[in-house]
């Protein structure tokens, strides 16, 4: 495993293996083999993954870029919400989820926000 | 959806507002503050900072002796941990613990702010209580009693108290 992270909230449960692009989901209010509840196509190899604090929003990074996937309650769905090409090995939400701090291999600190 | 919270059009813009310099080669963890005034990053080195995010530069920095596997703050108190087995409290009361026969390889921040874990290729969680700068207990899981048995039980036999 490279990576895994739970929600605050309780709900969620995420884990990517080493070298992958896919990040596996679980819904933790189900059991068995239907708690796998999706499993993410990330645009390249995933190092680190963080659910944000209301656990709707899923940060993967790796070195090939970041991108941010949001769960709609209301369908059930899974969407793309960001993708940049900002190689990560670590990140961290802000407040609200209004800004997202990361850190690269070479140790720069990037903070992305609108 | 928390009332202010951001929402997808939030994200959809998010954009690289600042960047640092290159200052800790090797990093593989950060660390936000609850307020995210302050970013906790440590790099192969050995050497920890606390980047300002608003101010766009390092305030306190430290050298953890040793590579950076893991960093969280408990509240407001910043930890690392180290692949030569430490964990550290940084800050004004900075203690070091040599917890772990090998790499401390995670932390995790219990949801009170005041506990923290830590487990090692050892096999050990450790357990600190943050505010009095102590480590409490120390358990490992590879006893043959536990290993038929979740992994996250406690085996009291197996609990040794740490001053």
């Amino acid at each position: 495993m490279q990576d895994i992270t739970f929600s605050e909230n309780g709900i969620w449960f995420a884990a990517v293996a080493k070298e992958s692009n896919q990040v596996v989901i679980f819904d933790l209010r189900k059991e068995g083999k239907g708690a796998q509840v999706k499993q993410l196509e990330i645009g390249g190899t995933v190092q680190s993954i963080r659910w944000d604090y209301s656990g709707q929003y899923i940060a993967a990074s790796g070195p090939g870029g970041l991108s941010i996937v949001q769960y709609t309650k209301s369908s059930k769905s899974w969407s793309d919400v960001l993708s940049v090409a900002v190689p990560a090995t670590a990140v961290a939400w802000g407040p609200e989820a209004k800004s997202l701090v990361v850190v690269n291999a070479d140790g720069e600190i990037t903070v992305l926000s609108s | 959806m928390p009332k202010d919270w951001a929402d997808a059009e939030t994200i959809e813009r998010f954009a690289n507002l600042s960047n640092s310099e290159p200052l800790y080669p090797g990093s593989s963890s950060i660390a936000l503050n609850a307020d995210g005034t302050l970013a906790l990053v440590g790099g192969t080195e050995g050497a920890v900072g606390i980047y300002l995010t608003a101010e766009k530069k390092v305030g306190e920095s430290y050298n953890a002796g040793g590579p950076i596997t893991a960093a969280v703050w408990a509240t407001d108190v910043p930890l690392v941990a180290t692949s030569l087995g430490e964990v550290k409290i940084l800050g004004d009361k900075e203690t070091s613990f040599k917890s772990h026969a090998g790499s401390a390889a995670a932390l995790a921040v219990h949801p009170s702010g005041d506990i923290v874990a830590s487990v090692g290729v050892d096999k050990s969680f450790v357990f600190y209580d943050v505010p009095n700068g102590k480590a409490v207990t120390q358990i490992y899981t590879t006893n043959r009693k536990t290993s038929s048995h979740n992994v996250l039980k406690f085996n009291r036999e197996e609990t040794s108290q740490l001053t």
